[in-house]
């Protein structure tokens, strides 16, 4: 016998359970502050990868769904559209034969395909993923699908119509974030960054350059940014953050500062490292996951801390110390944010960023590689 | 991609690599001096040995090293699934695929005779992901803002696929004499 196991008795008057409909599929409950879209790259299977949809808070059921994301796609939210984007791109025969990139266009509140906008030129940017290769332009008309074939350009898709409207040649620079209501700026080799203004049919109508201000040799910024309203934060390798003011109608560089010179006692040598190493909150508060005694070339390595920084005051309030390293990080966007960290395992470890204490652990999901944190706005 | 770029990003990457000067060669000693390969992917310790895989040696003597180990002097730069745990080797892509003509070119030293080569990052391309033997050191990685500096990005371009398999290291020749 199996001693001391209890059996629960047997309910005899209780009816049996009902026979269960079929087909039947979940729907999607109402979003909350709490929401992630975690964009597994499938580094193991590239054509495979997918967009997982976490509930981050919840202590039962986090994953709500998925949507699929092929060979090194981008990813973005439009909650004015309430749309999700992917760009992604094909082989006809799975994993050979001709290439399609194409603007996959889901329901939000569904997960539901609703279509797709084929790209020409087969030259969507293969890159690990990262926001800035798929953006939207500030009243979300235009979605920006970044293009190297080596050569930099921009395809400019009108959402309204679901249909091509332009492409932009961005020759020496890379990337897109958004500047101004119908424009984005853009990252250059000599340091520079390069502000674009967009009239209604996706053509260019203001096209602007600053000073060179990126260090790449000696102390270049991560192309990552954490946004409080129109101002883009960008941590650099070796600590400073630079804040750049994309509100518009010019792009303002501002003064960068270093992270340590706040903090009487830093932590020997700590410096941001990761994948996703910066995230912003609700409340204008930035994250910072930081490398102790980071030495060259362990930008990406990952990090035991996450910094809290105060952008306004330049100050670093609180410092998270993790209970795995981890590699790529996000707060959510309540008032009572959650800090979302991807640990250097993969698994998705959940952080009340006050009480520094770590709330769950969300994983078991064999080789997803979920490095780029979408929270929702 | 078309061969007169190939041609003249080969042409730029020697250039820069005999334009270095000992002195900075010496600040990165053991690391990339020009560029990278491959998708980056996650962080990998530079440990020796993988398991379940097992060690290979060059059969040269002036090569020392495992190439199936992403401690093998070569992989100073490298970033991606090692094409020597793949039915390729430290210079040959796996049987089947086809290697990407456009490639980035680090500078890494030989412990055997203290030399720095010039080491081109080919990547392998038109097979499935290999996903055996990641190894990912970003000695001198810059962001994606500098490409050609720059290891998040596939690099299968030029070739008739775009489906990244492995990453190669291959000796182009010597940059300084020790």
């Amino acid at each position: 016998m199996l001693a001391g196991l209890s059996v629960p008795a047997p309910v005899p008057a209780a009816p049996p359970l009902p026979a269960e409909p079929i087909p039947a599929v979940a729907s999607l409950p109402e979003p909350t502050e709490h929401w992630i879209f975690a964009h597994d790259v499938g580094f193991y299977s590239l054509t495979s990868g997918k967009i997982l949809l976490i509930d981050v808070a919840s202590d039962t059921r986090n994953v709500l769904g998925l949507i699929g994301a092929a060979q090194l796609a981008s990813f973005r939210r439009s909650l004015a559209r309430g749309e999700l984007y992917v760009g992604e791109s094909f082989f006809s025969r799975g994993n050979r034969g001709d290439l399609t990139d194409v603007l996959s266009i889901y329901e939000g509140a569904s997960l539901r395909w609703l279509g797709e906008v084929v790209l020409p030129g087969t030259k969507r940017f293969q890159v690990v993923p990262q926001k800035a290769a798929l953006q939207l332009t500030g009243d979300a008309r235009f979605a920006l699908v970044f293009n190297f074939t080596p050569a930099s350009s921009v395809t400019v898709v009108n959402l309204d119509e679901r249909r091509v409207a332009n492409e932009i040649d961005l020759p020496g620079c890379m990337l897109t974030y958004p500047f101004g209501e119908s424009g984005f700026a853009t990252l250059c080799g000599d340091g520079s960054l390069r502000a674009l203004t967009l009239d209604v049919r996706g053509r260019v109508v203001r096209d602007q350059r600053t000073e060179p201000f990126n260090d790449i040799d000696g102390d270049p910024q991560f192309m990552k940014a954490a946004w409080v309203g129109r101002t883009a934060y960008f941590p650099t390798f070796g600590g400073s953050i630079r804040p750049l003011d994309l509100t518009g109608p010019r792009p303002e560089v501002r003064p960068s500062w270093p992270l340590e010179s706040s903090l009487e006692s830093a932590p020997e040598g700590a410096r941001p490292s990761g994948w996703q190493v910066i995230s912003a909150d609700a409340n204008g508060l930035l994250y910072v996951l930081m490398r102790t005694r980071a030495g060259p070339g362990e930008h990406k390595s990952g990090g035991q801390t996450v910094w809290v920084v105060d952008p306004v005051r330049r100050r670093v309030p609180d410092i998270i110390p993790l209970v795995s390293e981890g590699y790529s990080i996000e707060a959510t966007r309540g008032e009572k944010p959650l800090l979302v960290v991807t640990n250097i395992g993969m698994q998705m470890d959940v952080y009340d960023p006050r009480s520094h204490t770590k709330l769950r652990t969300i994983g078991n999901w064999g080789p997803t590689t979920p490095i780029s944190l979408y929270a929702v706005e | 991609m078309s061969g007169r770029f190939e041609r003249r990003a080969e042409r730029l990457s020697r250039l820069l690599a005999r334009r270095t000067s000992r002195r900075s060669l010496l600040g990165i000693l053991g690391g990339v001096l020009a560029g990278q390969a491959a998708l980056p992917l996650l962080p990998v310790a530079r440990a020796s040995g993988y398991p379940g895989v097992a060690p290979q040696t060059t059969g040269d003597p002036r090569d020392p090293g495992d190439p199936a180990s992403c401690d093998y002097w070569r992989y100073c730069g490298i970033d991606g699934f090692l094409c020597a745990c793949c039915g390729g080797t430290q210079n040959r892509c796996p049987p089947g695929t086809e290697m990407s003509p456009i490639t980035w070119i680090g500078t890494c030293e030989n412990p055997a005779d203290s030399r720095a080569y010039i080491i081109s990052y080919n990547d392998c391309c038109g097979s499935e992901v290999c996903g055996r033997c990641m190894c990912n050191r970003n000695d001198d990685d810059r962001p994606v803002v500098r490409p050609q500096r720059n290891s998040d990005i596939n690099w299968c371009l030029g070739t008739s696929s775009r489906a990244y398999t492995c990453s190669t290291a291959v000796i182009l020749g010597v940059a300084l004499e020790p």
